[in-house]
């Protein structure tokens, strides 16, 4: 078995994983390594669209920090920790010229300064944009500023099996080498965990097919715990039926969400802001439309959708401002925007929870103490700065600034702890791990059932039972069906033998993960009895702040899973209004 | 709806062969990526793809479909005219099994050409300063900037073919792309790496790397900007 | 390898162990025409090369003289001379293309349309007019550097 050491790991390479290797490479000459499922610049923060949040020129258009901050804490829904608002919106325009720095190529206005574009939920433009391929840019300028740094290594197609966390300390991972099909071993003094979300739960989704969200269930096994998992946003506007990501940007400019009698339908959900209210107020505005049939339906699929004109926004804006947009209707849908509008229907986009972290990145366990060595940020961890609903283009700022601030805190611990012993105990951990995988896994010829299949009965049950409008009894009915998948898959036959680039081995192990995910995202959808943000049950439709103004936590204690609950926290607004935009 | 005839040259280390997969497709508006999925799931869990975003942006995907290199992503079964479809890894590169092939050496040579702004390190990571860029200064730069990193262009350049050490229309272009932003000012260092002859002037103009890109980044004439800038020794481009 | 449904599989064994296109295979997968062009500069580079240095010069001064004139008054020695000089001109005409591009002369930009993206030299007109002169002389070349061979105008003993 080989053993690597280094003293820094990055589990994870999306803009969260990168930013906080270039800090880390920066602040001290230590040795680090970033793993990747994938190959480093694939990871799935490329397809981000929209824009970066920050209050660049507070004078030019009558913007405060303040202002930022109220209107992610009412985005929120009053469930965001203040205090790390606060460090967003503080620290999102340095985050922002840094990037300007090193060379991404943000849209400009003619005098030079970066150009900002209204985004919802926003009471002012202040979301920085590069063309609409924002994430894009970021990924490809900071994996080629990485190049610059020889003391950081790459570890393309490294697929994490287990985190070795002992007496509160994080020691090391497995990881299995794609390319030989090898198990390796990891010894670090610190960890960084960005694996971004678990879009793959669900079956229509914005996500890639990589965005499985194992390592939630991983962390979830070693220990830790996990926040705020029943808060899932919802997209509102996705392609039919691929489910590919059409921005926020799109109603930024100008769009118009038209339901079948061509009526602007949102004046009747959202009056003031009309297509630019909050995420989750939209999506189920475009289900209810659905589902009272005022909504088109797809022939091939099924699915019904709402149409978003961009027609009246003329060639100059699509070409220029949005063109992915406009490229990605022709190729995907044949549609041109100039002529019909675009068929778009909520999907799961971004997950609020994650691994329940502090204010600065540091992984917490259950009982609130830090797991030395170990830190998590980006869309993987929940710190919580967005709540019970995010805000568009917020998430890029928050994967910069955590990345930041993880990447640097990282650096300093590496730099002042012992170096890893290759103790026995991780040997033989390591060992165990390998017999559990291609003992066991690997050699299941007949009989059972396919990795696929299960993935979809997974995909299917979390799609009825945990969508965007949630009730009792549909849940209770969820539950017991994730129970017998989670047992299912004891009998699941991996049907490829080889060793080298075995992607059914992979796929067997993410299911593994993804079921332990869905089933703190299912526990907590059925405990939490309000409707706030994302999270929306028809049988409870108000927001409770008496009983529920609380986060959250799910772990496993002896095999099952737990909740617990720990409070919000509060530092200046404390009026807690009813969003109404 | 029709049957589809899947021709997919396989390796699995020791020996290679054409096999052949028939698939039903309810419709036509589905990718080539979407149709090897299917085959993977359904009928043979063996087939090693690297695939993730299914939108063209990540540049995972890519391999020679019907003798172009394309991203399987992105060509539609629309694009496609008879009901067959032949599949197999991208040329120019050392294949790890199936379609999957070995891209390490382009990142390589991706690093050689220092792809990042060359400026006072302290400036950028220590100060909070704007430096600004007119719209002008960033259209110079902004198409080749569009690079996904895919690959397919050092797989349908002919020169990479035949000489392992030529840098490649990938790394050529990026090093245009950064000497020729505003902010940069690298060009006197990445000249002296790309003026040699495994740098520019290897490249004879065959211009399939341009013909094949798919994010329309033109490498091709990224390096003839490159080469009209070494002759007449420009100090800035 | 097992086909457990093997109504929808067909294996064909015994293709070659090819590392998917390698060497000067590569020069002959036509995808677009200034590929084409790059490969007959190639082959018509080393064709010259050949025919000039090893046939006319060396074998001229050092083995036969009166081989190389008796060679050259029969068909396939014609039919050599004149594809000589075909070549001579296309690598010329192609040469002074490329001369152009690498020069900045022959300028353009690509445009980047969110359907079709257009490669910048396609845009630029003096290279459409000066390919559109090129193959009109490079045909013309074909017809009548031949018919001069022929009738013995050039390559005379």
């Amino acid at each position: 078995m080989e053993i690597l050491k280094h003293d820094l790991l990055i589990i994870g390479s999306g803009i969260a994983g990168l930013r906080a290797a270039l800090q880390a490479a920066y602040t001290a000459k230590i040795d680090i390594a970033i793993l990747s499922k994938v190959q480093v610049m694939r990871s799935h923060s490329v397809s981000a669209e929209g824009g970066m949040s920050a209050v660049l020129y507070p004078d030019k258009n009558n913007d405060s920090l303040e202002l930022h901050a109220y209107d992610t804490i009412k985005g929120s829904d009053y469930l965001a920790d203040q205090d790390a608002v606060e460090l967003l919106v503080q620290m999102a325009p340095i985050e922002v010229r840094f990037l300007e720095r090193i060379g991404v190529p943000w849209s400009r206005l003619p005098d030079g300064r970066m150009y900002q574009r209204p985004f919802g939920g926003m009471s002012v433009p202040r979301t920085t944009f590069a063309a609409d391929k924002t994430g894009f840019f970021i990924m490809s300028t900071l994996y080629q500023n990485i190049l610059r740094f020889d003391n950081i290594k790459q570890y393309h197609e490294y697929f994490v099996t287990k985190l070795i966390i002992e007496n509160g300390e994080f020691k090391g991972v497995t990881a299995l080498d794609l390319k030989t099909g090898e198990l390796k071993l990891f010894l670090a003094k610190a960890a960084i965990i960005a694996t971004g979300g678990a879009g793959k739960l669900y079956r229509f989704t914005t996500m890639a097919h990589s965005s499985t969200g194992e390592m939630l269930g991983f962390a979830l096994r070693s220990g830790l715990a996990l926040k705020d998992m029943e808060f899932v946003q919802w997209h509102p506007t996705a392609l039919v039926p691929s489910g590919i990501l059409v921005s926020e940007a799109a109603r930024g400019e100008g769009g118009y969400l038209i339901n079948k009698q061509g009526e602007r339908f949102m004046k009747r959900y959202a009056p003031q802001r009309m297509e630019l209210a909050p995420r989750d107020i939209v999506s189920r505005a475009i289900l209810t439309e659905i589902a009272e049939g005022r909504g088109f339906v797809h022939e091939e699929s099924g699915m019904g959708y709402v149409g978003l004109d961009l027609r009246h926004l003329g060639e100059g804006v699509l070409t220029q401002k949005i063109p992915f947009i406009t490229e990605l209707a022709h190729k995907y849908v044949g549609v041109d925007p100039l002529e019909e509008p675009i068929p778009v229907r909520p999907a799961v986009h971004y997950f609020m929870g994650g691994i329940h972290v502090d204010t600065y990145g540091r992984v917490l366990a259950p009982d609130g103490s830090w797991v030395r060595g170990l830190w998590a940020a980006g869309e993987a961890a929940s710190v919580s700065v967005h709540g019970a609903n995010r805000l568009g283009s917020n998430s890029l700022s928050e994967c910069s600034i955590w990345g930041r601030l993880t990447g640097e805190a990282a650096a300093k611990y590496a730099m002042e702890a012992p170096t890893p012993a290759t103790d026995e105990r991780y040997i033989k951990a390591a060992q165990g791990e390998e017999s559990r995988i291609f003992d066991k896994l690997l050699h299941k010829e007949t009989g059972g059932i396919s990795v696929y299949e299960l993935r979809g009965r997974l995909q299917d049950a979390m799609e009825q039972h945990f969508g965007p409008y949630r009730q009792e009894s549909t849940m209770k009915e969820g539950i017991p069906k994730l129970l017998k998948i989670r047992e299912d898959f004891a009998n699941v036959r991996v049907e490829d033998g080889g060793r080298v680039y075995n992607q059914n081995l992979k796929d067997a192990l993410e299911l593994d993960g993804m079921i332990d995910a869905a089933l703190a995202v299912a526990y907590g959808a059925l405990a939490r009895q309000e409707s706030r943000g994302a999270h929306y049950r028809l049988d409870y439709p108000k927001r409770d702040d008496k009983n529920w103004l609380k986060h959250t936590l799910a772990f496993f204690n002896g095999g099952q899973i737990q909740l617990s609950y720990i409070p919000v926290r509060i530092t200046k607004w404390t009026k807690f209004e009813e969003r109404k935009y | 709806m029709p049957t589809l005839t899947v021709k997919v040259k396989r390796f699995d280390g020791k020996k290679s062969w054409w096999q052949e997969y028939k698939v039903d497709i309810k419709s036509r508006r589905i990718s080539v990526l979407d149709v090897l999925v299917k085959i993977k799931e359904e009928q043979d869990p063996t087939l090693a793809v690297r695939y993730s975003c299914r939108m063209a942006i990540c540049g995972s995907c890519g391999m020679v479909i019907n003798g172009v290199p394309r991203l399987a992503c992105q060509t539609l079964l629309t694009e496609i005219k008879d009901d067959t479809i032949t599949v197999e890894p991208m040329w120019n590169h050392r294949v790890i099994r199936d379609l999957v092939v070995d891209t390490e050496p382009n990142f390589e040579k991706l690093r050689k050409v220092k792809p990042y702004i060359i400026r006072d390190l302290k400036e950028i990571y220590e100060s909070d300063r704007e430096i600004g860029q007119k719209p002008e200064e960033l259209e110079k730069y902004y198409n080749f900037a569009y690079c996904i990193e895919c690959g397919l262009c050092m797989a349908a350049c002919p020169v990479v073919a035949t000489n392992q050490r030529f840098l490649g229309p990938m790394a050529l272009a990026a090093a245009y792309r950064w000497s020729a932003d505003s902010r940069d000012q690298g060009w006197p260092v990445r000249a002296k790496i790309v003026d040699t002859d495994e740098g520019v002037w290897s490249c004879h103009l065959a211009y399939t790397c341009s013909a094949v890109c798919p994010r329309g980044v033109d490498p091709g004439f990224a390096i003839q900007l490159v080469k009209a800038a070494l002759m007449r020794r420009a100090k800035k481009l | 390898m097992s086909s457990r449904r093997s109504s929808y599989i067909n294996v064909e064994e015994g293709a070659e162990n090819m590392r998917a296109g390698k060497g000067a295979g590569e020069w002959f997968r036509l995808i677009n025409y200034e590929r084409l062009y790059f490969a007959i500069q190639r082959i018509s580079g080393l064709y010259m090369f050949f025919y000039l240095i090893f046939y006319r010069v060396l074998f001229d001064a050092f083995v036969s003289p009166s081989l190389v004139s008796s060679f050259d008054m029969t068909v396939p020695g014609k039919v050599l001379a004149a594809l000589f000089l075909v070549f001579l001109a296309f690598h010329g005409l192609n040469g002074f293309r490329i001369m152009l591009i690498e020069f900045g002369i022959i300028k353009g930009w690509p445009l980047r349309h969110p359907i079709r993206n257009v490669p910048g030299l396609r845009r630029s007109r003096i290279h459409l007019i000066y390919n559109v002169l090129m193959i009109i002389i490079a045909v013309a070349a074909l017809v009548y550097l031949p018919y001069l061979v022929t009738y013995g105008a050039v390559f005379r003993p």
